[in-house]
This record gives C-alpha cells, sequence and structure tokens, in this order.
C-alpha cells in the first residue's frame, strides 16, 4: 500500500462540537448529497465496583491503525455507493461526557448511509489497533475491552 | 529482534518494547512460535480475550515465517471509539 495516501485519522483529545459542525458545512457544496450518517463515540462514566471512570487515555498504533482506517474507508466505498466518507479518532486523553470517534457517510440516498456506517463502525471496533484506559476518579486504571 | 507491544502487553511484560536476543530470534520461525514463546515467558498474556501479532502492520496468521526486517507487534483486544 503506498503510504503517501494515507491519512491521519488521530487528533488529540476530544473532538469538539465545531469541528463536526465545521465537517458537515464543508458538504454544503456538493450538492449531489442527499443524505449524510454521522456516528459519535462519546467517554461513558462507567463504574466497576466503587470506582467511577473520568476519562479514557487512548494510545494507538498509529501506523498499523491508520492503515487499518484507510482499508475499512476502501472496504466501505465497495460495499456502498457513498459519495464521501470522513474518520477521526482521539489520541491522548478524552474525559468523560466527551467525543472520541467521528465517523462520517454520504450519499444520494439515505439507506445507503445507514448501512454504510453500520458497517464501518462495526469493523473500527473491532479490527483497528487502538487502546483505550479508562482512568478512574483515584487515577488508577483499567484496560478497555470493546464489547 | 525488536517486538513493539501495546495496550495491556506493555503491562504485562513491564516494557514499552521487547528486544529478543539472536538466540531466541533463531528459535522463533513462525508466529506461532513467537506466540508460544511469549506466552511461556509471560503467562498472563493467556489471560487475554485475543492475543493477534501484527508484522509489517497487517495481522498475520499464526503460520506466517518471520523474517529478519519485519515489524512486530503485539496486538491485544483493540478498544478504540
Amino acid at each position: 500500500m503506498k503510504k503517501e495516501n494515507i491519512k491521519n485519522v488521530f487528533k488529540e483529545g476530544a473532538i469538539s462540537s465545531q469541528f463536526i459542525a465545521d465537517a458537515i458545512q464543508k458538504h454544503q457544496s456538493k450538492t449531489q448529497i442527499g443524505a449524510h450518517n454521522i456516528f459519535l463515540g462519546q467517554v461513558r462514566k462507567d463504574t466497576l465496583e466503587d470506582k467511577i471512570v473520568k476519562a479514557i487515555e487512548y494510545t494507538a498504533y498509529e501506523e498499523m491503525a491508520n492503515f487499518k482506517f484507510h482499508e475499512i474507508k476502501e472496504a466501505t466505498f465497495t460495499k456502498f455507493d457513498l459519495t464521501c466518507m470522513h474518520i477521526y479518532h482521539s489520541i491522548g486523553t478524552v474525559p468523560i461526557g466527551e467525543i472520541c470517534l467521528f465517523v462520517f457517510v454520504s450519499a444520494p440516498h439515505r439507506q445507503v448511509v445507514f448501512d454504510a456506517l453500520t458497517f464501518a463502525v462495526e469493523e473500527i471496533k473491532t479490527q483497528v489497533p487502538v487502546f483505550g484506559k479508562e482512568i478512574f476518579e483515584d487515577s488508577s486504571y483499567q484496560w478497555k475491552i470493546n464489547k | 529482534m525488536t517486538v513493539l507491544l501495546f495496550g495491556v502487553t506493555k503491562d504485562i511484560i513491564g516494557k514499552n518494547t521487547l528486544m529478543l536476543s539472536d538466540i531466541v530470534k533463531d528459535k522463533l520461525k513462525t508466529v506461532q512460535d513467537l506466540k508460544m514463546y511469549l506466552t511461556q515467558e509471560y503467562p498472563n498474556l493467556e489471560n487475554l480475550s485475543s492475543l493477534a501479532i501484527a508484522v509489517n502492520n497487517e495481522y498475520a496468521d499464526d503460520s506466517l515465517l518471520l523474517k529478519q526486517t519485519d515489524e512486530i507487534a503485539l496486538i491485544p483486544p483493540v478498544s478504540g471509539g
């Protein structure tokens, strides 16, 4: 695979609502689009026994992860008739309530974007070497496992 | 041979990367050999719900032959998003 085509999906820290709004606005000129669908992953305030999660610290095998994100994009475009697709994932610390994953698919009609988004998010959750460490309020931690 | 470590495998092995000596490396022909060696040396790796080896940025089958120039990484269960 040619490295120069591989985009860096990672953004340091939480993904802001302004960033997401700007991403939507950038599509106003793509007038063949009739439907967008967006997945936003948010850091959940989980509890383990009496410990409360305050943040997730994300690390990744960044080079391989960017390859995998690229492969997932290619596979999603192959399976579904999308106009465009964007993925952003946090790296570093994201507090509870903040956004850590932003997947954005667009197409002329709605059914395609529903199906494409489900496929892409499931692939991301199972294939991409990103590792979330749940940090508790007492600063202890546990490694998260995707269900 | 250097094995890149990620996530919980850094805690289990206690390092960021694992250097294998030439003596060890010469015995490890395949991905499966490497997995068996690592789980013998670090038994807590067996408690993970999955443990993959990536070779040159791709998940590798157990039968894959390891080469001197390969970039090798230990991938515990992923938890992105």
